[in-house]
């Protein structure tokens, strides 16, 4: 799925660890849930400042769905007790 | 890590030389001599070759040729592949003028989708280049533009005239108005289009995202 890997893309040229990158995507009726997950350490370097990175990585993901007819929600995953998985 | 090669008389000067040209430190610079060749009569013609290697994240700040070399090189591969996974056909092409600002120029049949409602996407795409170049060691001074169809020169001729029509209203009127939120850079476009209009004032209001400019009649003496 080609946002899936823009996704991937973008995120991995964010992050200090890209190979714990990893990304479940939930097929919907109407849109389509993409669940990101990354250390705790880059949790932070994927929402930014006020949530600034998040929102453009929303923004551009949208305009790419937009070209396909899509609608996707982009979930940022920050649950501390993955840590341990 | 990169290296280049000098070629000169003494080693001294030639270390010293190289590192005012990379931007870095003496001590910094790992040198290994490639050639030297002892010249004839009192050391005329000696001759000596020497290859200086160094480390990005040791570049001094000052601007530097080749830590911009390299902040360009990423901020253009980064732009190129996330364009090549959305499937948007985009031309690039890069100057800098000499300076610390990287101009990023878009080509692409695809230029409505690449810009966004009132520029959004644009500044998200412009966002994401500037956060992933700032990884690059030594590019803290550097800072990436980017343009498509000359969409930010169109942006400041429309905000100017803008800025021009709201204020006409308001000294007809004598009531504010309040433009819709706007990012920094189009929030100063409006004060500087009208810092010399006597009969207004404006004011930036809000948080954030949500910052506004606010047009007021000024008050006269």
């Amino acid at each position: 799925m080609q946002e899936k890997e823009l996704v991937e893309y973008i995120v991995k040229a964010l992050v200090d660890s890209p190979d714990d990158v990893s990304i479940n995507v939930i097929e919907g009726e109407k849109s389509t849930i993409m669940e990101l997950k990354v250390l705790p350490r880059d949790v932070g370097k994927v929402i930014g400042k006020h949530g600034r990175i998040a929102q453009a990585l929303r923004t551009i993901i949208t305009a790419a769905a937009m070209k396909a007819g899509k609608r996707i929600v982009l979930e940022i995953l920050d649950n501390p007790r993955d840590e341990n998985d | 890590m990169p290296s280049r090669e000098y070629e000169g008389k003494s080693e001294k000067d030639l270390i010293s030389a190289a590192a005012k040209e990379i931007g870095i430190s003496e001590d910094k610079l790992r040198v290994e001599i490639l050639e030297k060749s002892k010249g004839g009569f009192l050391g005329l013609g000696e001759k000596i070759r020497i290859r200086v290697t160094y480390d990005l994240a040791d570049l001094d700040v000052a601007p530097d040729s080749s830590a911009l070399e390299a902040y360009e090189k990423v901020t253009v591969d980064f732009l190129a592949g996330m364009f090549d996974t959305m499937g948007f056909d985009v031309d690039i092409e890069v100057d800098n003028n000499g300076t610390d600002r990287v101009f990023i120029e878009l080509f692409s049949p695809d230029s409505a989708m690449i810009i966004g409602k009132r520029g959004k996407t644009l500044e998200s795409i412009q966002m994401l280049v500037n956060t992933v170049g700032a990884r690059v060691p030594g590019s803290a001074s550097y800072k990436c533009v980017i343009d498509i169809e000359n969409y930010r020169q169109k942006r400041e001729s429309t905000l100017t005239d803008l800025a021009l029509r709201v204020a006409q209203e308001v000294i007809r009127s004598g009531k504010p108005k309040t433009l819709e939120p706007m990012n920094p850079f189009e929030r100063r476009l409006i004060h500087v289009a009208l810092q010399n209009e006597t009969s207004v004032e404006t004011r930036s209001e809000g948080e954030g995202v949500h910052r506004k400019v606010r047009i007021l009649p000024r008050k006269h003496q």
